[in-house]
């Protein structure tokens, strides 16, 4: 009798034992596993990627100055946490499709007569707040406007969105002032 | 009964049940070697089996070691890793969320309480300094301010863990940050200068001058400070904003 709880005793030890065994066993592979996970996280979470979103783009034609093919003007906001530094490029297409490649156009930014002159270039001191909106003009070259023309004629939509583009962030319709006109 | 080896080619076999002959070899076992075989037994095996005993002793205490360690590293790191996986949830909700806050307008001179501390703008001006030349382009724009708090002299917080600043050029719709001393000029000597009557690029002095280049002519500037708590990042831009201070500037010359 004695013998046998003794035995049981032992068994239940060794099954305790185990479970303990077991149950360090796999706190310790989530830990590892957490440590890497979390790494990622952080990184995501102060990385820099753009959080700016356009919010509105109207077309402006031309003013009738020479060299003028008119302008995009864009109202983008910073949606993120942090100050974004420079004004990214406008890209504008004839889809929304998240592969959809289109035509590249450069700011006019704060400090484009500065560095035009072959200073140091200050675009990087350009910033957006977080929560703040700002309207950029991106002027057209004449080969941007043939594109734009072209798009216009075949389809009505033109959708711009900003370099830097992340999945899931929205395409804007492009306004088309001279249509309103 | 117990096998012993063949002198001859090494078998284990039973002297007695084979007759003294190997089964393998079939070589003749003599009471000489037989004696032999049994005293090389006695005498080498025996320290072998003491050997197996240790080795498998100091596998028990690496096991244990091993459990140990596990077992320390869980009860350390686990409670860590909950908190900061709090701590980033957090974060992740606040990012999420649509960033909004409010914006008050400050005269220049009037106070801005960023707790525990206290910022001033006191002046506005085109700077004159012979030892920095003037830019080929625009001009510089000097923003002088003031700050205060009680834990101000404290080195390990600063009233630009909580706010930075940037200016607001209102005609073209644009916010400048404030230029680092190397972009004002590429020599040692005057940026070390500069730092000595406080130029700075963070709320980060007692008594400090942000300097700007924008363009010709001075339009409407305003100076935004954006306050907030910094707790995501080691910079000043990483302030989680929840407060906005505009400073209308009355720039002098």
């Amino acid at each position: 009798m004695k013998q046998n709880s003794v035995m049981y005793k032992a068994k239940r030890f060794q099954r305790l034992r185990r479970i303990l065994g077991v149950s360090i066993s796999i706190l310790l592979i989530a830990d590892i596993l957490a440590f890497s996970l979390i790494d990622r996280w952080e990184s995501n979470l102060n990385g820099n990627a753009s959080s700016l979103e356009v919010v509105s783009a109207e077309f402006l034609p031309k003013d009738g100055a020479e060299n003028s093919y008119g302008m995009i003007r864009a109202q983008m906001k910073n949606v993120g946490g942090k100050p974004t530094r420079g004004i990214p490029n406008l890209y504008f297409m004839d889809s929304n499709a998240e592969d959809a490649v289109g035509e590249s156009l450069l700011p006019d930014s704060y400090y484009n007569v500065i560095n035009a002159a072959g200073v140091e270039n200050y675009d990087g001191s350009q910033v957006v707040p977080p929560g703040i909106a700002v309207t950029v003009n991106y002027p057209l070259t004449e080969q941007d406007a043939l594109e734009l023309e072209t798009i216009t004629r075949n389809q009505k939509t033109v959708y711009v969105r900003l370099f830097g583009f992340e999945k899931g962030k929205k395409f804007c319709v492009l306004q088309m002032q001279a249509e309103e006109e | 009964m117990k096998k012993h080896r063949c002198p001859q080619c090494g078998t284990k076999f039973n002297y007695e049940q084979y007759g003294w002959i190997c089964p393998a070899c079939h070589a003749v076992v003599l009471g000489s070697a037989e004696k032999q075989v049994l005293h090389r037994e006695q005498t080498i095996d025996r320290p072998q089996q003491s050997t197996v005993r240790k080795s498998g002793e100091t596998r028990k205490k690496l096991i244990l070691a091993y459990w140990c360690m596990a077992v320390m590293f869980v009860i350390i790191f686990t409670p860590l890793i909950c908190c900061q996986i709090g701590k980033l949830a957090r974060r992740q909700k606040e990012a999420e969320q649509p960033i909004s806050y409010p914006t008050t307008e400050v005269e220049m001179g009037e106070t801005i309480s960023i707790a525990p501390f206290s910022l001033q703008i006191t002046k506005a001006y085109l700077p004159q300094w012979e030892s920095v030349a003037p830019p080929t382009n625009g001009q510089y724009l000097a923003v002088q301010f003031r700050t205060a708090g009680k834990n101000s002299e404290d080195m390990f917080q600063k009233p630009d863990d909580l706010a930075w600043a940037c200016l607001y050029d209102v005609q073209a719709d644009a916010y400048l940050t404030p230029l680092y001393s190397t972009q004002l000029t590429g020599s040692e000597t005057i940026q070390q200068q500069l730092y000595d009557i406080g130029v700075t690029t963070w709320l980060d002095q007692k008594e400090g001058i942000l300097v700007f280049l924008v363009t010709e002519p001075v339009t409407e500037y305003q100076l935004c400070i954006f306050a907030g708590d910094n707790d995501a990042g080691y910079v000043s831009y990483d302030v989680q904003v929840n407060q906005q201070y505009r400073v209308s500037l009355i720039v002098t010359e």
